[in-house]
């Protein structure tokens, strides 16, 4: 009979793109978003890691709360990491499942569709997005801030559904305010991310459970990355080693937190 | 401390029934399909591997687009197999959805459903099938050049893929039917030549490294001597030897590949300590 094997730590992630998409697509496999740093880090130390990632391109805070019984029960995780209201805070008032058609990488290239894509779906687009971005300099960034509250209500709902008192460890994220290129398209992010930021630490608090914790993003890739290097290069979505140090940082909370369990 | 341990590969599999199903069902526990093979021959070869195998009954081409975000982006793998066009060479004209619902095998067993089925849908299935069979003889097999459609929908897929950092994608060659289904549907071998060759040249045409193309039809000649009653006994899916040895060549194949990989290999690095520039470290 061979030797024992240690279980491994079960991780759950849960977010929109800025969980699965790296800023500088097509590069070498070695270009890990943060989930599979995380599990390298937490192979490296010698501790198994099962991590399975739960997000695909514009999923909000409430598809998570949607799916939570399918991708918790039953496997259920050691650690849950949320990574929501990224999403949310980007658009001042075009509707997802809009942006959703005009930027879905799902539809098949025939003919009809490339040429509606071209012709029609794309020039609409550009024009609502500039309108978008002209109402969203000039009228108060926040007006639709009670979407950016319900997002911070989903995450606090979901933590309640895993919450015990020797629950899971749940990590929130703060989301990371955009980078120079989206910042001409969303001039109003930047005080949309805040404000989502400050609802979800605020959620945190409210919570008040010493295994869920509000984790800052925004000081560790700073010190981490050099000066002039953006974390998010394409605008939204983390750089390969945006994700490197993000990585490093949860799967040091995961290892300070598993040696107590 | 415990010692480090190495990064797994992660490989992704997915098609129709062909990926799951094996020629003869019911057999015992060590009839692997090929994804499970592969799976235990990189083990015994002491590589660690994750592997998903998403096989869904007559899944098209189309189906995989429509489901590539959810399927792939998140799970990100090292190594992604494809195992598609088989389903768009079977009929020549019936319809996917008729084929489903009268070959469902997800229907519960309730009293009027079973009258149904046996009454109406099943005589008018056999029918159809039968008139389909007659008319497959009759005009060109490959008038409705479905080949290109799922080539096409391939292209799409792989060239996501190719922004998710690059995995080995392999494209699988797709076998003859057995002389149980040649009468069946007797079109379906000049329709597989003609997916097989479309297939093959996008491969040709992608001219990338590590866009690969799987030839099935070699491992039945040389482990089966080409005799397709031994490699599909149902006269459609590979028999448990032929998934096994599948497998084995596919594994073969995963591991040469990963050896080029940095991120696969044996890490022992430590985790850096987080808060200090690496421009700091250094000076």
């Amino acid at each position: 009979m061979s030797a024992s094997t240690q279980l491994p730590i079960r991780v759950l992630i849960k977010g929109a793109s800025t969980v699965v998409f790296i800023a500088e697509m097509g590069g070498p496999r070695s270009d890990f978003t943060f989930g599979r740093v995380i599990e390298r880090e937490l192979t490296r130390a010698g501790r198994p890691a099962d991590v399975r990632v739960s997000g695909v391109p514009s999923a909000h805070a409430k598809h998570s709360l949607r799916t939570w019984e399918r991708d918790l029960i039953g496997w259920w995780p050691d650690v849950i990491v949320l990574h929501h209201g990224h999403y949310e805070s980007i658009h001042f008032f075009l509707p997802r499942w809009l942006e959703r058609h005009a930027n879905s990488t799902r539809w098949r290239p025939t003919r009809p569709n490339k040429l509606y894509r071209k012709l029609i779906l794309r020039p609409t687009w550009v024009t609502l997005a500039k309108l978008q971005s002209r109402l969203d300099r000039r009228s108060n960034s926040l007006l639709f801030a009670r979407k950016l509250r319900r997002v911070a209500n989903d995450v606090e709902r979901l933590i309640n559904r895993v919450r015990q008192p020797d629950g899971p460890l749940v990590l929130v994220l703060e989301v990371v305010p955009p980078g120079r290129r989206w910042q001409s398209w969303f001039p109003g992010l930047v005080e949309r991310t805040a404000y989502v930021n400050q609802q979800l630490e605020a959620v945190v608090r409210r919570v008040d459970l010493p295994n869920v914790k509000y984790v800052r993003t925004v000081p560790t890739l700073a010190a981490e990355l050099d000066s002039d290097e953006e974390p998010t290069p394409d605008g939204g979505h983390y750089s390969a080693r945006a994700h490197q140090v993000l990585g490093e940082l949860l799967s040091r909370e995961i290892l300070e937190w598993g040696a107590t369990h | 401390m415990p010692s480090p341990l190495p990064n797994p590969i992660k490989i992704l599999v997915k098609g129709a029934s062909t990926v799951g199903w094996s020629g003869t069902m019911n057999g015992p526990r060590t009839d692997f399909g090929f994804p499970r093979a592969m799976e235990e021959a990189l083990l015994k070869s002491g590589r660690p591997v994750e592997l998903r195998t998403l096989s869904v009954a007559s899944e098209r081409t189309k189906t995989a687009v429509h489901r590539w975000e959810r399927e792939l982006v998140g799970y990100s793998p090292d190594v992604i197999v494809l195992v598609y066009g088989h389903y768009e060479t079977v009929h020549l004209i019936l319809p996917w959805w008729l084929e489903r619902h009268a070959n469902s095998l997800t229907v519960p067993p309730r009293r009027w459903s079973t009258i149904y089925r046996n009454r109406i849908l099943r005589p008018i299935w056999m029918t159809l099938a039968k008139l389909q069979s007659r008319l497959d003889t009759a005009i060109d097999p490959t008038f409705r050049r479905r080949h290109k459609k799922v080539v096409v929908d391939l292209e799409k897929i792989i060239g996501h893929t190719q922004e998710l950092h690059t995995p080995l994608v392999v494209l699988f060659e797709l076998i003859h039917p057995a002389k149980r289904y040649q009468s069946w549907f007797p079109g379906m071998a000049r329709r597989i030549d003609v997916m097989n060759d479309a297939i093959e040249s996008l491969v040709r045409q992608l001219d990338l490294p590590n866009v690969r193309y799987f030839r099935v039809g070699e491992l039945v000649d040389k482990y089966a001597d080409g005799d397709l009653e031994v490699a599909t006994p149902d006269g459609f899916h590979y028999s448990p030897d032929l998934h096994r040895k599948i497998g084995e060549h596919l594994a073969r194949e995963v591991a040469e590949w990963a050896d080029t990989q940095g991120h696969l290999q044996f890490d022992t690095k430590p985790t850096r300590v987080l808060g200090v520039r690496p421009a700091d470290r250094a000076g």
